[in-house]
């Protein structure tokens, strides 16, 4: 099986969305903000890694700044192929929900 | 400028440990995401919580953080037992002989330390063993055996010695006994010891049943081992039970003790309380049989309170001259097994020389096994050149490659020692009889067995891996695909390979001509003429005292057994004289008497020196055509006639404690009635039966176990307690040089197991010499060399090797031979041809197994090997 996990799929998309100052710790905020889970640098991390790896996401390093102990960020950002997992991610999920009534799956 | 004031740096140790756990991509990065996390929480929820966080991330981590490492070292772990296992497949035979090697030499060193580590442990099982001390006697007047000191005392020493000196917590005294125990006509013979009721104060030796306070306290109470109450009363119980001793003494059971561990040197089957004995011998100061043991109060330095000794020479033994003057010593308890060697030890020790020289043996044979893995390893190193570039090509660092080729001999190392475990259990037992030691083996039972076991293991794999792996991994990867193979030869002396086989090959010259030594001292004892005829005789020696009042009529009765032809009845036999004491002999001076002052007696009777073919060299035998003879007849030795200085010696008065008005009627030649490693000593014998226990009985060969029935059937005849008790007197005699034997025995042992090692490594090196050279003797062939000149120039090296190694192992072995034969007075010479003999087998090894392959290479034809080119 060669499909995105959920948490690799919202990294991913928290990628997208933050354009440019995708790193660990503005993921973090931007998935616990918006999940409303707590997510730990340790669960970003490792997928991460394993998609940058994979070719999913490329990085790049920035200066140093002050208030992180003068230490350089690692910027993420989306590979074609990384676009296109997301695309087919989408495209499965779109026909997975194609027909179920969101109404009928709460009124239980 | 107001967000950099509130920024906080997380705490610096946590900083430093997050850094070790984090990966390292070089920059930092993660380390900076938890700062800035850190940042954030202190802002929110305060430091001290942020503080927590922080930490709570460094255990969050740590499991993933050994996941991680583990699984790559298992990775490159599984790399390397691949290749190794490759490497040990493609290479079977010389695999077979290092694994071997190494299994043989392992083995050899486990048996010889666990031997080791069991003489070593003698008597430290009791709980006190490091405050309890013998109290040994010098008396610098009495020479016994060669030594003035005693492990025997006064009876009367250790009561003294508790009252005298505060330092002493208990004091206890015991000697040794053997006596027959009888319990409703079960008669046995055995040892035991006498023993006060202090014994159980100071030793720890625990009861089964009975007190320890009050069972050595009343007179003629016994205590029993659980093996011997088993053998006498069998499932009965035998406390208060009455056995009878000797026919003498009425002894009752007071306690059953628990079989003692057979390391201790006190060994013994019954303790009789010591208040059975006589007062008045007991309390004598001049009567020694005694051992004295003190257990001193904590904190007391021995060696202060051991002079503080001559104070009690000085109250209680005040009338010695200046000469006669005794002193006492303190011998630590767990020395006198390996140390001690006193006169009156109570069981045979054993010597602490032959721990140590066990020990670099088995240190020794594990070396070179060691060395034959080293040698190939770096012999065969052309082989991986290959490799190794490819390895290090790609990237492998020095470091992994080391940790590579150590892992290849920790490989072949831990093959070894499975082989070894086998081992060790299938020839323990029979080690175990021979060094006649109740050595327990439990390899994976306690802690400090596998800590050994692991130590060996890590020794012998780092040894054996260190040199070829830090050469190996040193090869430019440049060079080796120049394919420049290392030389092969062994020319240069200076070679760490032949300076290895150089010690190999030492150690085995020396261990060899040890052996040769040892066996020719040893065939020295078994045939030099000891002076008396050892052969066909039996001695029974009779411990019912009754008996030894009427010995005519049980001699009469045994020379009707038909294969019997000769019997005397003595106090001692021809080996083993004591009975030590002064004598004063008329001298050539008339009327002037001159004093020996050390004489053995034995009281014999009129067959004595005819069944033992003594050789009389002047005057007559005893006879009973002499009445007189009874009271005064006497007759020396050579060495007495010669330490008074007589020159007529028959007929000249003699007197000593227990003959007055003597005469002296025959000289008898000098025969070794004590060990070869003591001179022959003044004796004398007279006609009387006082202790003659012991009947010699000379038999015809003819069986024999019907004539030791006949004989125990006529004994039985005139005693009813008779235990048989009998050994034949060759037996006796071999038995003086146990020791020695057994030492031989070993040694020869291993050095065949050494030469076998040493064997080994030679027949693989050598064949791998001749693989090498294939193509050069082909080309040599080709051109016209003969067998014989490509052998010599195959072996050439191997025997300058040989021969070198024998120079060194000469002058060493010289000096281990001169020391081993100082012991014997009476020994065999060292002469050049046994170095010679021992050189010449050296070389007759390397011969055997260097031929085999360099005649296989010398004869191969040249057209196989270079067809290919």
């Amino acid at each position: 099986m060669n499909l995105l996990t959920r948490a690799e799929e919202l990294i991913l998309l928290a990628v997208w969305k933050l354009q440019g100052d995708a790193y660990c710790v503005s993921i973090r905020k931007k998935l616990t903000e918006i999940t409303g889970e707590k997510w730990s640098l340790g669960m970003i991390y490792m997928p991460i890694e394993r998609m940058a790896k994979n070719g999913m996401l490329m990085s790049r390093i920035t200066d140093s700044t002050p208030e992180r102990g003068g230490r350089h960020k690692r910027i993420y950002s989306l590979t074609p192929e990384g676009k296109r997992a997301l695309v087919r991610i989408y495209k499965i999920q779109g026909e997975m929900w194609t027909d179920v009534s969101i109404l009928s799956l709460e009124s239980d | 400028m107001n967000s950099l004031k509130q920024h906080h740096r997380p705490p610096w140790l946590a900083e430093f440990l997050l850094k070790r756990i984090l990966p390292d991509e070089g920059w930092n990065t993660p380390l900076g995401d938890f700062e800035e996390d850190y940042n954030e929480i202190a802002a929110g929820n305060g430091i001290i919580f942020a503080w927590f966080w922080y930490f709570g991330q460094i255990f969050n981590l740590i499991p993933g953080k050994i996941y991680n490492s583990f699984s790559w070292s298992i990775a490159m772990f599984f790399n390397y037992i691949k290749t190794s296992l490759r490497n040990i497949k493609k290479q079977k035979g010389y695999t077979f002989i290092n694994i071997t090697g190494l299994a043989v030499g392992m083995t050899c060193f486990i048996l010889i330390m666990l031997y080791v580590k069991y003489e070593l442990s003698f008597d430290t099982f009791h709980k006190n063993s490091d405050r309890i001390y013998r109290v040994a006697l010098n008396m610098p007047t009495w020479n016994l055996m060669g030594s003035t000191k005693f492990a025997v005392g006064s009876g009367a020493l250790a009561p003294a010695l508790k009252q005298e000196f505060e330092e002493v917590e208990f004091a206890t005294r015991l000697s040794g006994i053997s006596t027959t125990l009888g319990y409703d006509n079960n008669n046995l013979k055995e040892d035991g010891i006498y023993a006060d009721e202090n014994f159980f104060n100071v030793f720890s030796f625990s009861l089964k049943t009975g007190y320890k306070t009050t069972a050595l306290k009343e007179p003629f109470s016994i205590v029993l081992s659980e093996k011997l109450a088993q053998k006498l009363f069998g499932d009965k119980n035998p406390i208060g039970e009455v056995i009878n001793s000797n026919n003498k003494n009425d002894l009752k059971v007071t306690g059953i003790i628990k079989n003692a561990p057979e390391n201790s040197h006190i060994y013994f089957d019954y303790i009789i309380s010591l208040n059975s004995i006589d007062k008045r011998y007991l309390g004598k100061w001049e009567s020694i049989n005694y051992c004295s043991y003190v257990l001193l109060k904590e904190g007391v330095a021995y060696k202060d309170f051991e002079n503080k000794l001559p104070s009690i020479v000085e109250k209680y033994r005040n009338y010695d001259s200046e000469e006669t003057k005794q002193s006492y010593f303190l011998q630590p308890l767990t020395d006198i097994h390996l140390h001690s060697h006193l006169n009156a030890e109570l069981s045979d020790n054993s010597d602490i020389k032959n721990i140590y020289i066990f020990s670099s043996i088995g240190i020794l044979v594990l070396l070179i096994a060691c060395i034959n893995y080293i040698n190939y390893a770096t012999a065969r190193s052309a082989k991986r050149f290959k490799e190794i570039g490819i390895r290090k090509t790609i990237g492998a660092q020095r470091t992994q490659l080391i940790r590579q080729f150590l892992g290849e001999s920790f490989i072949v190392t831990f093959l070894a020692l499975l082989i070894t475990a086998v081992l060790v259990g299938m020839i323990l037992p029979s080690f175990k009889s021979f060094v006649e030691r109740d050595i327990e083996l439990n390899l994976l039972s306690s802690w400090s067995s596998i800590l050994s076991l692991s130590g060996i293991f890590i020794f012998v794999g780092i040894v054996s891996g260190l040199y070829p792996a830090l050469l190996l991994s040193s090869y430019k990867p440049v060079s080796a695909f120049k394919n420049r193979l290392m030389s092969s030869s062994l020319k240069n002396p200076f070679k760490l390979r032949n300076l290895l086989i150089l010690f190999q090959f030492s150690i085995t010259a020396v261990l060899i001509l040890f052996t040769l030594v040892i066996q020719k001292q040893l065939h020295y004892i078994k045939y030099k003429d000891t002076g008396y005829s050892r052969e066909n005789i039996v001695v029974i020696r009779n411990w019912d005292k009754n008996l030894n009042k009427k010995p005519q009529a049980v001699k009469n009765d045994l020379l009707k057994i038909p294969n019997i032809t000769g019997v005397t009845v003595s106090s001692r036999t021809p080996f083993r004289i004591s009975n030590v004491s002064s004598a004063d002999i008329e001298s050539e001076n008339p009327g002037k008497m001159v004093k020996i002052e050390q004489i053995s007696c034995n009281n014999i009777d009129y067959d004595f020196i005819n069944l033992y073919d003594i050789k009389l060299i002047a005057g007559r035998n005893f006879s009973s055509e002499y009445s007189t003879d009874k009271e005064t007849a006497v007759i020396i030795n050579e060495r007495a006639v010669k330490e008074a200085g007589l020159l007529n010696p028959i007929g000249k008065k003699f007197s000593r404690w227990n003959i007055k008005n003597g005469r002296i009627i025959g000289v008898v030649k000098d025969f070794h009635f004590m060990s070869f490693k003591l001179n022959i000593a003044p004796v004398m014998f007279l006609l009387r039966n006082e202790d003659s226990n012991k009947y010699s009985i000379k038999y015809s060969t003819a069986n024999i176990n019907k004539t030791l029935k006949d004989i125990n059937t006529t004994f039985r005849k005139h005693s009813n307690n008779f235990v048989f008790d009998y050994s034949f007197i060759d037996d006796s005699f071999n038995n003086l040089y146990k020791a020695e034997q057994k030492f031989g025995t070993i040694l020869v042992t291993f050095s065949i197991i050494a030469i076998i090692i040493a064997s080994l490594g030679l027949i693989g090196l050598a064949s791998y010499i001749a693989e090498l050279s294939t193509k050069e003797i082909s080309i040599r062939k080709t051109l016209g060399a003969t067998v014989s000149s490509i052998l010599i120039l195959l072996s050439k090296d191997f025997f300058i090797l040989v021969l070198v190694s024998n120079l060194i192992a000469w002058p060493v072995g010289y000096f281990l031979i001169k020391n081993w034969l100082q012991e014997f007075v009476y020994r065999t010479e060292i002469n050049p041809g046994i170095f010679l003999l021992s050189g010449f087998l050296v070389l007759l090894f390397t011969i055997v197994m260097v031929s085999y392959q360099s005649i296989k290479a010398a004869r191969a034809n040249p057209v196989d090997s270079l067809k290919y080119e």
